[in-house]
């Protein structure tokens, strides 16, 4: 036999009579409350992603995370390089003098 | 274009929008349970079926895209998908349950002849083959049309006909003694 052979109108409506009769399951408070429990704890994980996307948002409104995120490492990339490879040439401080005894200020005791 | 009814939903699911995430549930969990208690012999499994596809829902809201797929097409699949997977993980168990799916909710002023039949109409789609199980439950229980059933079955529209047709064959017979019920 054909797999698509046709069958009669009144076969079809007979048999969709008989599917109808078939109730559908109602759905179990419990179940809606373990999918919406689901969702809290799968919400809860994006709060840490949420925060980033916040911040990113205040620094550069309406870019996609990658700029902010790009120049951010941009400006983490050339602070180090500068810090490490261009050392600001400070001059030194004498702190065993600073710590050594009391300040030779002259405060008027000698007079 | 076509518009996705349910793409604002999604969109909002995707930011962590509780409400929505409930509107959501509330508008597709009714057909996904039928579809899931009609694929899958114990109902706690089907339960768990369905809650399975939530999940997946709710971690990949935020990565939907609008316009690629409907939204519905894809839930529907993903709820198949789980069923499948539990189908196969118990492959000898099925055919003897079939035969003692019990009404979930016969209702309590129904009758007990219209609850027997109810039972033999269950335990008939029960003993089909999965697809041809999914394709009825798809095209009569769900309302699809053909096309996007056979889009949710990642099938072509011939091969859902034929399963259609061999599926609704089958059960004619099984159910040929019901005829005058």
């Amino acid at each position: 036999m054909d797999d698509t052979d046709i069958e009669s109108a009144q076969d079809a409506a007979r048999l969709n009579r008989l599917l109808d009769a078939a109730p559908a399951p109602t759905v179990p408070a419990a179940l809606e409350r373990r999918i919406m429990a689901d969702f809290d704890r799968v919400a809860a994980r994006w709060t840490f992603a949420k925060t980033l996307r916040r911040i990113a948002d205040a620094v550069w409104p309406d870019a996609p995370v990658w700029q902010p995120a790009c120049a951010f490492a941009l400006a983490l990339l050339i602070g180090t390089g500068v810090a490490a490879f261009a050392p600001l040439d400070l001059p030194q401080q004498d702190d065993a003098f600073a710590l050594g005894g009391p300040p030779d200020i002259d405060i008027g005791h000698g007079i | 274009m076509m518009i996705d009814p349910d793409a604002d939903l999604v969109l909002r699911v995707g930011q962590g929008d509780r409400a929505a995430a409930a509107a959501l549930m509330a508008r597709h969990l009714p057909m996904m349970l039928a579809l899931a208690r009609r694929m899958l012999p114990d109902p706690a499994e089907a339960d768990d079926a369905v809650q399975d596809a939530f999940i997946q829902l709710w971690t990949h809201a935020a990565r939907w895209e609008p316009g690629r797929a409907k939204f519905s097409t894809w839930l529907y699949r993903v709820t198949l998908n789980k069923c499948y997977d539990r189908l196969r993980r118990r492959p000898t168990a099925r055919l003897e349950e079939a035969a003692e799916v019990v009404d979930p909710a016969p209702g309590p002023d129904a009758g007990l002849q219209n609850a027997a039949i109810s039972v033999q109409i269950q335990a008939a789609l029960a003993a089909l083959p999965e697809r041809q199980r999914a394709a009825i439950q798809l095209c009569h229980y769900q309302g699809c049309g053909n096309i996007e059933a056979a889009e949710i079955l990642g099938i072509s529209v011939e091969a859902l006909e034929s399963l259609l047709a061999r599926g609704r064959r089958t059960l004619r017979a099984r159910l040929e003694h019901l005829k005058d019920a």
